[in-house]
C-alpha cells in the first residue's frame, strides 16, 4: 500500500514537471538542469546539447566534459577545468576503453541511466507530451525512469535500495542556450593528453595529480544492471 | 685452470690484434678448442676483424646525405627492451638480438643536459643537435640568451638548422615525424621561436604579437632556405587549420587567424603533393614527386600497433622513410632527412612500455630500410634519443623471460623457475617498471597508451598475480606520483655508420652530433 502510494505521488510529481517541459520548444542548442541527489549529497548537473556536441557540467568541482562526435561513430572528449579556463583533449581512440565499444549513443545523454538492463517500459502520454517509463525490480532494488524520445533526454530517475532512495535525478529546467557554453569552453587554452609530459612546468599540469578525472567519481555510478558501482567496488 | 688459459688466450689475442697481426697462431693452443666452438667467443673475434675492416674517414664533406633518426625518449634501457621483445615476439630468447642500429660500427653517448636543465626536453636538446650549440629547455633554434616564451629576447638569437643549411647547398630535405610536425623534435629543424607551445597562432600571447614572433605552423610555411623543405610528413593539421574548419576526421582546426595553411602550401607548390590518408600515401609516385606534404593526423599520428584504428588511415614510420627517401634521391646533390619516432617518448610518459618498446622496434624497422636504401659510402646515419625515460629493466628474470612479463628468476643452482618470484611483500613485479609516473593500469587489449590519462593515478604496488603485464594496455608500476612519468638525466646513445660516423665515438655533449653533420655534408660550403 505504501509502494503504491509512493509510485502514484512520484507519477504526479512526473506528470507535473513534464507538463512544464513538454511545453517548451525543441531548441537546437540547450541547457537542461539536473538536480542529482545520491546518498546524503543533493548536487547540480548541467546538460548541453549543441550539434554534434554535448558537455557535462559539474559545478561542484568546476568541470565539464564536452563529448564530440565523430566520423565512423567515433567520439572524443574534452575535459575542460572552468576554474582554471584549461582543458585537456583525448583522442578518439582513448574512449573505447571507457565502454570498450565507444559510440555517440554511449555518450549522447546520460547513457549510462538509459542503458540499465530495464524489466519493462511503457509509453506514456502527459499532456500530449509522449514519455517512456522504464521500471526495474531485483531483490531489494527498484528503478524507475522517465525518458522523453522526443527530445532524447533524461526526465527523472530513481533507484531505491531496501526502499530507500540511493539515486535521484531530476530534470529541473530546459533552457535554449544563446551563450554558447560548449563553444567558450572549448576556446580555453588546450593541451593533448599526450603532451601533458612535456609541459609539466606547467603549474595547473602539477596540479593534476590532485584534480583527478571526474567521469569515474560523478557520472558513472551504477553499472548497466542498475548495481551502484561504489557498492559493487566494495 | 680454465680461467688462467682464458686470460692468457686474451692477453695473447689482443697482443696479436694490437701488433697488426692475425690470429692464427692463438689456435696452436690445445686449451682453446673450448673457445673456439663457442659461439660468443667467436661472435665477438667476428665483431672484431669486421671492425678491423672499417674506414674511418672524416674528410669534409665525405657524406652526400645525412639520414638523421631520433627515437624521442629512447633511453639505452628502452633499446634494450625492445631488441628483447622484438625477438621475442618471434619466438626467441630475445636478449642475443640485435636492432638494426645495434649493428653499427660506431656506438657513442650523449650529454643530454640543457644549458638550464639537468634533465632535459625534447626543445633543447634538438636544439643541441640541430644548431650545434646547447640551449635552455622548451626553446626551438634559439640560444640560450633568450628567455623561454618570451619574444622580444629570443630576436637576434635565432641559430641557422643543419636542415636549412642543407638546404642553402641545394640538398634535398625532409622531415618525418610520428608527433605532430609542430612538436618539438621536428620543429627545431626549421623553426626558431623561445616557446614549443606556439605551434599555432592562437598559442601566441601578446607580447609575442606585438613582437612580430611567429607561430610555430607559419614557419614551417615561410620556410625560405634553397627551394623549401622537399618532403613533410607527419601529424599536427589542426595547426595549420581555422577553428572553423573540419578536417576528414571530423576535428576543428586551432587556428584563430582564419588561415587554411595546407592552402597556401598547394598555391605556393603547384607541382607539390600534399596528403592526408593512408589510401593517398599509397598512390604517391615518389620517382615523379618533387614535393610532398603530408598530416596524416589531428594530432600526433597513432602509436604502431594502433595505428590500424586510426580513422583514415596513416602510414608507419618504416613506410614513410622509405616514401621520403625514394622522393629526395631523385635529386643529385644529396639529401638530408630528418627522422623521428616521436611517441615512445609519449608511451613513457602514460607509463606503458608495451607501445614504448613497440615503437622502439618500428624505428629500428625504419632504420633497416634506410640502410638498405643507402650506400654506406657516401650516406652518414645516426640514430639516438633526444633524452631518457625513467624506465628500468630490474629483479633478476632468468634468460628468456618475458620482458613485459613478471619477474622469474633462478633456482640456487642456476637453473630457471617457472614461478613468479615474490617481493618482500610476498607480491609477483614485472622486470619493466618507471620510477615515476601514473602508475599501474591494466587496460586489457587497449593499445594507445594515452587511454591511460583517462584513469586515476596508481602508484606503488598493486597485486599482480592474475593479471597478464604482457598486453597492450598493462601500465607498469610506478613509485613516485606524477601526473605523468618523466624524463631522465642519464645519457643516451649514438648509433651511426657510413663517412664520419667514428667521430660520434666516446661520450659526447649532444651538440657534437650538429657539428659531425655539417662536417661530413659540408653544409657550411658557400661555394
Amino acid at each position: 500500500m505504501g509502494k503504491l502510494l509512493v509510485f502514484v505521488l512520484l507519477v504526479l510529481q512526473f506528470t507535473v514537471m513534464a507538463d512544464e517541459i513538454c511545453e517548451k520548444s525543441l531548441y537546437d542548442n540547450f541547457k537542461a538542469e539536473y538536480s542529482i541527489y545520491s546518498g546524503f549529497l543533493t548536487k547540480k548537473i548541467n546538460y548541453y546539447r549543441a550539434g554534434s556536441r554535448v558537455a557535462y557540467e559539474y559545478p561542484s568541482v568546476g568541470m565539464t566534459e564536452v563529448w564530440t562526435k565523430l566520423p565512423k561513430n567515433r567520439v572524443s572528449l574534452t575535459r575542460v577545468f572552468n576554474n582554471y579556463k584549461r582543458s585537456i583533449e583525448y583522442d578518439t581512440i582513448d574512449l573505447e576503453m571507457e565502454n570498450r565499444r565507444s559510440s555517440w549513443a554511449s555518450h549522447k545523454n546520460f547513457s549510462f541511466i538509459k542503458n540499465i538492463d530495464y524489466d519493462r517500459g511503457q509509453e506514456e502520454y502527459v499532456k500530449g507530451c509522449k514519455v517512456w517509463h522504464y521500471v526495474k525490480r531485483a531483490e531489494n532494488l527498484e528503478i524507475n525512469m522517465y525518458w522523453d524520445n522526443t527530445r532524447d533526454i533524461l526526465i527523472s530517475f530513481d533507484l531505491k535500495e531496501n526502499n530507500i532512495y540511493k539515486y535521484r535525478y531530476k530534470l529541473v529546467s530546459v533552457k535554449e542556450e544563446k551563450l554558447g557554453y560548449i563553444q567558450k569552453t572549448l576556446a580555453y587554452d588546450s593541451t593533448d593528453y599526450a603532451d601533458i609530459g612535456d609541459n609539466e612546468s606547467d603549474p595547473f599540469f602539477r596540479k593534476m595529480i590532485s584534480l583527478g578525472f571526474i567521469s569515474h567519481k560523478e557520472a558513472n555510478i551504477i553499472d548497466e544492471q542498475g548495481k551502484s558501482l561504489e557498492l559493487a567496488h566494495k | 685452470m680454465r680461467t688462467v688459459t682464458k686470460v692468457l688466450l686474451l692477453s695473447l689475442t689482443a697482443a696479436l690484434f694490437l701488433s697488426g697481426c692475425g690470429g692464427e697462431e692463438a689456435g696452436t693452443d690445445t686449451e682453446v678448442s673450448l673457445e673456439e666452438t663457442n659461439s660468443w667467443y667467436q661472435a665477438g673475434v667476428e665483431r672484431i676483424e669486421t671492425s678491423k675492416l672499417q674506414e674511418y674517414i672524416t674528410a669534409r664533406g665525405g657524406a652526400k646525405n645525412i639520414i638523421f633518426f631520433v627515437g624521442d625518449g629512447m633511453g639505452t634501457s628502452t633499446v634494450t627492451a625492445a631488441r628483447i621483445l622484438e625477438a621475442q615476439r618471434r619466438g626467441e630468447s630475445g636478449e642475443e638480438n640485435m636492432l638494426s642500429f645495434d649493428n653499427f660500427p660506431t656506438v657513442g653517448l650523449s650529454k643530454t643536459y640543457n644549458t638550464n636543465a639537468q634533465t632535459p626536453d625534447s626543445a633543447g636538446t634538438m636544439t643541441a643537435m640541430m644548431t650545434g650549440l646547447k640551449s635552455k629547455a622548451g626553446v626551438l633554434s634559439v640560444s640560450e640568451l633568450s628567455a623561454r616564451a618570451n619574444c622580444e629576447s629570443s630576436q637576434g638569437h635565432e641559430i641557422l638548422t643543419a636542415l636549412e643549411m642543407a638546404e642553402d647547398i641545394n640538398m634535398a630535405t625532409g622531415i618525418i615525424s610520428t608527433a605532430r610536425i609542430t612538436h618539438a623534435t621536428p620543429a627545431a629543424t626549421y623553426a626558431h621561436t623561445p616557446e614549443r607551445n606556439w605551434e599555432n597562432n592562437s598559442q601566441l600571447p601578446q607580447e609575442a604579437i606585438d613582437n612580430g614572433c611567429q607561430d610555430i605552423a607559419s614557419q614551417l610555411l615561410s620556410f625560405n632556405y634553397g627551394d623549401g623543405i622537399d618532403v613533410v610528413m607527419g601529424g599536427g593539421r589542426r595547426e595549420f587549420i581555422a577553428t572553423t574548419t573540419v578536417d576528414i576526421e571530423g576535428k576543428n582546426g586551432k587556428r584563430t587567424d582564419g588561415r587554411d595553411l595546407r592552402q597556401e602550401w598547394k598555391t605556393a607548390n603547384n607541382e607539390g603533393v600534399y596528403l592526408e590518408t593512408q589510401a593517398d600515401f599509397d598512390a604517391v609516385d615518389s620517382e615523379s614527386t618533387e614535393k610532398l606534404f603530408a598530416l596524416f593526423n589531428s594530432s600526433h599520428m597513432s602509436y604502431e600497433e594502433d595505428r590500424e584504428n586510426d580513422i583514415a588511415g596513416e602510414p608507419s614510420l618504416s613506410e614513410m622513410t622509405e616514401k621520403a627517401i625514394n622522393i629526395l634521391d631523385n635529386k643529385n646533390n644529396g639529401f638530408f632527412l630528418m627522422v623521428e619516432s616521436g611517441r615512445i617518448d609519449h608511451a613513457h610518459h602514460a607509463g606503458n612500455a608495451f607501445n614504448a618498446l613497440s615503437d622502439t622496434i618500428e624505428l629500428s624497422r625504419a632504420v633497416a630500410i634506410a640502410d638498405e636504401l643507402t650506400n654506406d659510402e657516401d650516406t652518414l646515419i645516426i640514430v639516438t634519443a633526444d633524452h631518457s625515460h625513467v624506465f628500468t629493466i630490474a629483479g633478476y628474470p632468468k634468460r628468456g623471460n618475458p620482458i613485459l612479463g613478471k619477474v622469474q628468476g633462478l633456482d640456487e643452482h642456476g637453473a630457471p623457475k617457472d614461478v613468479d618470484d615474490l617481493a618482500s611483500d610476498d607480491l609477483p613485479y614485472t622486470t619493466l617498471g618507471y620510477a615515476n609516473g601514473r602508475g599501474f593500469m591494466d587496460l586489457g587489449d587497449e593499445t594507445d597508451a594515452d587511454a591511460g590519462y583517462g584513469v586515476d593515478i596508481h602508484t606503488g604496488r598493486a597485486d599482480l598475480s592474475f593479471i597478464d603485464t604482457a598486453t597492450a594496455g598493462f601500465h607498469q608500476e610506478a613509485t613516485v606520483p606524477r601526473s605523468s612519468e618523466t624524463h631522465a638525466g642519464e645519457d643516451v646513445g649514438i648509433y651511426a655508420k657510413g663517412p664520419g660516423s667514428h667521430l660520434l665515438a666516446g661520450v659526447n655533449e649532444q651538440n657534437m652530433i650538429f657539428h659531425v653533420m655539417e662536417r661530413m655534408a659540408n653544409l657550411s660550403d658557400t661555394n
